[in-house]
């Protein structure tokens, strides 16, 4: 029972201390303004946003051929540029074409390219169902929105079968 | 146009984050609470690992890494779920010590199951989760809505009642015997002790793996001027930063002074200082260098990295990001006491 007295008896006397303290901070302003107050500028973080609307779309196409990969020579951008226009074109006609691809570096077989983000599924369609008359084709590695390197969602998995 | 996708998923996000690095830096125990520490530490396991530096500060960086400090172990090891909760493994690897385990599978696809600080969940399908006679939670998916598809149990197996005998650990039994019979891949790391052979894991035929980084270079390249402030809806700079920086880590030769593509390939091309925008004028060029780890990398080795940059680099900028086997990622750019932090996936 005793400590049952104590207890509100603790609080109440930090109830009384708190208005005690507080007025003589702020003697003059409204009652406004302790709503607004913030706590001590301490906080490390300056900014955070979210970036909901990504402009772009980046994707990694490798090149399918009938060759041995021995034989071919590596991708270049004018080549990689040439067939997924052709692809675009044969799907969408004169908007595929009119579709702007950015090619951000070409390795081996592996592409990656840049097209606005609008597009994206435009462009994954249109490489899927491509093949060219020496029977070229492209293969969807992996995409992003944020990602300049496009790696896929299960781009981990190889770890598990080397 | 054909934007099919856009209406069923939800947009992917990008979350930016512009931090002051505190005065004083514990580099041994680093902040827990504090951006970009925090990133570093929610996302557990990474497969790859970037860190990107300018060409200058490479040496001291790599004595920074010396004596095995630039490597770390990971175990591929074929085991059932069943062999996680019995014998000497969860004796000496769950119960006392700490180990992280992740299992073969495609996120959202096939069945995937973790194992970190002692709470193993398990990510199945619907029929395997009713079969299966544990309590799970229903997992957001794309599709139908108010199906759920997937469903992720979890299980603390640290918990005093986790024990032999007990109901609650019986049915768990039950399950791994019954349901998830199968034998599975799995990456294993031992956070206590060094992951090798030796211990409870040799049983099973664990192959153990020390991943080396690879350092390539990008000569030339055109630096971004890096703001010094950013506005609160500045969401072009951000989105513009993050794409060069991910650039440069992937060693786009775009990003070079002497690049001679056509502008009909691509019209890629460095954001120029507003400050002085004058015509003609050329962002300022340096010799970069990306390490690169793929493995079965931890949080502790990632922050381990952030440390040893932070000691070595001095005021030099540089570029930490790792991507996890889920599709999360992060970028982390220190430049001068700040750090800016991009986390996203897909």
């Amino acid at each position: 029972m005793a400590t049952d007295i104590e207890v509100p008896g603790v609080t109440e006397t930090t109830a009384v201390t708190e208005p005690a303290t507080q007025p003589s901070s702020i003697t003059t302003g409204p009652r406004k303004k302790k709503k607004n107050r913030k706590r001590a500028p301490k906080t490390h973080i300056l900014g955070q946003l979210t970036v909901r609307n990504s402009p772009w779309s980046y994707i990694l196409l490798q090149h399918l051929t009938s060759n041995s990969p021995a034989t071919t020579p590596a991708l270049d951008a004018v080549t990689a540029h040439l067939q997924i226009t052709a692809a675009l074109t044969q799907f969408l006609g004169l908007h595929g074409a009119a579709i702007p691809i950015d090619i951000l570096k070409t390795e081996g077989a592996e592409v990656w390219i840049r097209v606005p983000a609008e597009d994206h599924s435009a462009l994954l369609a249109a490489v899927g169902g491509w093949v060219s008359g020496k029977g070229e084709g492209w293969r969807v590695k992996g995409s992003s929105s944020w990602d300049a390197g496009a790696m896929a969602r299960d781009s981990g998995q190889d770890l598990f079968d080397d | 146009m054909l934007d099919t996708s856009s209406h069923s998923n939800p947009k992917p996000r990008c979350y930016f984050t512009h931090a002051v690095l505190s005065n004083f830096i514990d580099y041994d125990q680093p902040a827990t609470k504090k951006k970009p520490f925090t990133t570093i530490a929610a996302q557990t396991t990474s497969h790859t690992v970037d860190i990107l530096l300018p060409k200058s500060s490479l040496s001291k960086f790599q004595e920074g890494l010396g004596n095995g400090k630039g490597t770390f172990q990971y175990a591929r090891v074929h085991m059932k779920l069943s062999d996680i909760i019995e014998g000497d493994f969860f004796n000496h690897y769950v119960k006392a010590g700490n180990v992280v385990m992740l299992s073969q599978g495609r996120p959202d696809i096939d069945p995937v199951y973790t194992l970190s600080e002692g709470l193993l969940r398990m990510e199945v399908n619907k029929a395997t989760y009713e079969r299966m006679g544990l309590e799970g939670k229903g997992m957001p998916g794309e599709g139908r809505k108010h199906v759920k598809a997937r469903y992720a149990i979890e299980i603390n197996l640290r918990l005093p009642s986790m024990v032999r005998g007990k109901p609650g650990f019986d049915r768990v039994v039950w399950a791994f015997r019954n349901v998830l019979n199968h034998s599975v891949t799995w990456m294993f790391h031992d956070l206590k002790a060094k992951t090798d052979e030796s211990g409870p894991i040799a049983v099973h035929q664990a192959l153990v793996r020390t991943v080396e980084p690879v350092v390539e270079a990008l000569d030339g390249a055109m630096m971004f001027a890096i703001p010094g402030t950013l506005d609160q809806d500045d969401h072009s700079l951000a989105a513009a930063l993050l794409e060069w920086v991910t650039m440069a880590a992937n060693l786009s030769p775009r990003l070079q002074h002497n690049d001679g593509i056509d502008s009909y390939l691509s019209k890629y091309n460095v954001t120029l200082p507003t400050g002085n925008g004058e015509a003609g004028d050329r962002p300022e060029t340096q010799d970069l260098v990306r390490i690169r780890w793929h493995g079965f990398a931890h949080a502790s080795f990632i922050s381990k990295l952030f440390t040893t940059s932070l000691k070595t680099c001095g005021d030099n900028w540089f570029v930490v990001s790792a991507t996890s086997f889920s599709g999360e990622a992060y970028v982390i750019l220190k430049t001068g006491e700040r750090t800016l932090t991009w986390e996203y996936m897909d």
